[in-house]
């Protein structure tokens, strides 16, 4: 140990400002690096999860358009060949295709 | 056949065509192209009135004035380089083309160079006069610009290509663009500065012939690759 | 050879599994380096004798500035691959490095700043060193500005891609004519260190503090490559079961 005490370790002999500072200003970019990918997967976490809680909902958001009965659910379809969901979805709208456009509003 | 093979054109036809269509364009509404050479004037005369309308001061200022003026003026010009191209679907009929891209690209560069590299340049006395820069470093501005605003415009046009697809992509063009100007700008006024001060400057234009000529080969390539990249 | 190696690395999964047995490694490693390296270098190490204390700076501003610097020249390759191979992941790294990148290059230049108080009388100096990593500053915000700026995924990679290549074909000319200017400009440079002089007891913590801050970076970027994986992937079966 350098410093003989706790206060002259603060001072640093009078640079302790700038010292100090300079550390500060490295413990927030790091804090910005740690806390940042946090926030980044919790959005994309709620995204996803939001996008499953519309399937169930028989509502496909495919990012931009919503997939109605006349327009195509191919595509999603042809992504996700097994998703139960999606069979299932199918065979809801041979049975009542009103319906699914009545959630989609 | 015969006569397909007649009319089409080899790239060196296709790139004076180019020129010439876009010269004719900025003749047909040169206001786009006044408008850098009034932004031109306008800077030099506002420095003046910041700063001090004495003699020394100005003469001391002069060639960073001038040099700030032009670069910023050519970077005002590029928003539009690539921008009216893609508005009325030219830059698809270029992209598609059967002559190489990067040879087009040049000749369109070059054709923006002409229209306001160039024309700064030929503006950039009257400032020299009205900023009081010695007189014994006209020749070594004239040089500066002549050899500077090609690489201004090369460089630049590599952001226009990027910012192509980009709504009010002003600023960020500016913000691509301006840390390669850096070069061009540190050694142009440092040539026009030497000369102020009777010192040799060879060796400035030297190093702006290099970046011009670097700039001539390798600009036109990420120019092309950009504009296949985000046109695709 | 054997280039299965290379072929998974293009696999978003695989690498997803793979690092998360990374992470707890990572995180012990950089964190316990970059403890012992700044409690090394501001508590026991000797005071310079021309800075004095003022000096303990440098233990975060070098590996600061050294990332600064080789994370554009790690995004330039990422952006080499990402043209040349096409592989999404290499994408994916660049776009995570620009920002952390661009943090370490604000670091570099406010701990410079602070530094440049006590030493020089003065925050900012136009010295060659500063003025090329504002520059570096200024060619990271602009890449990070055009990712944002281009809608769709696959232009903005390329552009960015292209862009990096063309910022890092200009790194050299850049530092080279700020250099040139630098010498007109004033005589006399101002440095901060002269490495060779260093003394060991100060050298040791630097480079520990060194060592420490990339792998501090190596668990960042791990850590937003996987959200960028999630977020590119949602899609997939995989990160719906991953996340539900």
């Amino acid at each position: 140990m350098y410093f003989d005490s706790w206060s002259g370790f603060l001072a640093m002999e009078g640079h302790g400002l700038y010292v100090w500072s300079a550390y500060a200003v490295a413990a927030v970019v790091i804090a910005y690096n740690l806390i940042s990918p946090v926030m980044a997967k919790r959005q994309v976490v709620a995204q996803v999860r939001r996008q499953e809680r519309l399937v169930k909902r028989k509502v496909v958001v495919n990012d931009f358009k919503a997939t109605t009965v006349s327009g195509n659910d191919l595509e999603q379809r042809f992504a996700n060949p097994e998703s139960t969901q999606q069979k299932h979805r199918a065979e809801r709208q041979k049975e009542s295709p009103e319906s699914v456009e009545r959630s989609a509003q | 056949m015969a006569s397909f093979e007649k009319t089409s054109m080899n790239g060196l036809s296709a790139c004076a065509a180019l020129i010439r269509r876009d010269l004719t364009l900025t003749f047909r509404s040169p206001g786009q192209a006044i408008n850098p050479m009034a932004f031109f004037l306008m800077v030099a005369t506002l420095f003046p009135l910041g700063i001090a309308p004495d003699r020394e001061v100005l003469s001391e200022l002069a060639a960073g004035v001038i040099w700030i003026g032009a670069l910023l003026a050519v970077l005002l010009s590029l928003d539009s380089l690539f921008k009216s191209d893609q508005d009325d679907g030219a830059l698809d009929q270029l992209l598609m083309s059967p002559h190489p891209l990067p040879i087009l690209v040049l000749a369109k560069v070059f054709s923006h160079w002409l229209t306001s590299g160039f024309c700064l340049t030929l503006m950039a006395p009257l400032l020299a006069v009205m900023l009081h820069l010695p007189s014994e470093a006209f020749p070594a501005l004239m040089i500066t610009l002549l050899l500077g605003t090609p690489v201004l415009s090369l460089a630049g046009a590599i952001g226009a290509a990027l910012t192509v697809r980009v709504q009010r992509g002003g600023v960020l063009l500016t913000l691509l663009a301006l840390p390669l100007y850096i070069p061009v700008l540190i050694f142009a006024t440092g040539a026009v500065n030497a000369a102020v001060q009777n010192m040799p400057y060879t060796g400035h234009i030297l190093w702006l012939s290099v970046f011009l000529i670097l700039g001539i080969c390798l600009s036109p390539l990420a120019i092309a690759g950009a504009l296949r990249v985000i046109n695709e | 050879m054997n280039w299965t190696f290379f072929h998974k690395l293009g696999s978003p999964k695989w690498f997803y599994d793979i690092s998360g047995k990374w992470l707890p490694w990572l995180q012990v490693s950089s964190f316990a380096l970059i403890l012992v390296s700044l409690v090394w270098g501001l508590a026991f190490t000797p005071p310079d004798y021309l800075q004095g204390n003022s000096y303990r700076i440098i233990f975060i501003h070098v590996p600061a500035s050294f990332l600064a610097q080789a994370v554009y020249m790690m995004m330039a390759t990422a952006a080499a691959v990402t043209l040349i191979w096409k592989i999404k992941l290499a994408d994916m790294a660049l776009k995570v490095m620009a920002p952390i990148g661009a943090s370490f290059c604000v670091l570099s230049l406010a701990t410079g700043a602070i530094w440049g108080q006590p030493t020089w009388g003065t925050w900012w100096v136009w010295d060659a060193r500063l003025t090329s990593m504002l520059i570096l500053l200024f060619l990271y915000i602009g890449i990070i500005a055009l990712r944002g700026a281009i809608q769709t995924t696959e232009a903005a990679a390329k552009g960015c891609a292209i862009l990096s290549l063309v910022g890092v074909v200009n790194i050299p000319i850049i530092k080279f004519s700020v250099d040139w200017w630098n010498t007109l400009h004033q005589g006399a440079t101002l440095k901060l260190t002269e490495k060779p002089s260093m003394a060991p007891e100060m050298l040791w913590p630097l480079l520990l503090a060194i060592l420490g801050f990339y792998l501090f970076f190596t668990l960042v970027m791990v850590l937003r490559l996987r959200i960028e994986i999630l977020s590119r992937e949602r899609k997939t079966r995989w990160v719906k079961e991953l996340v539900s």
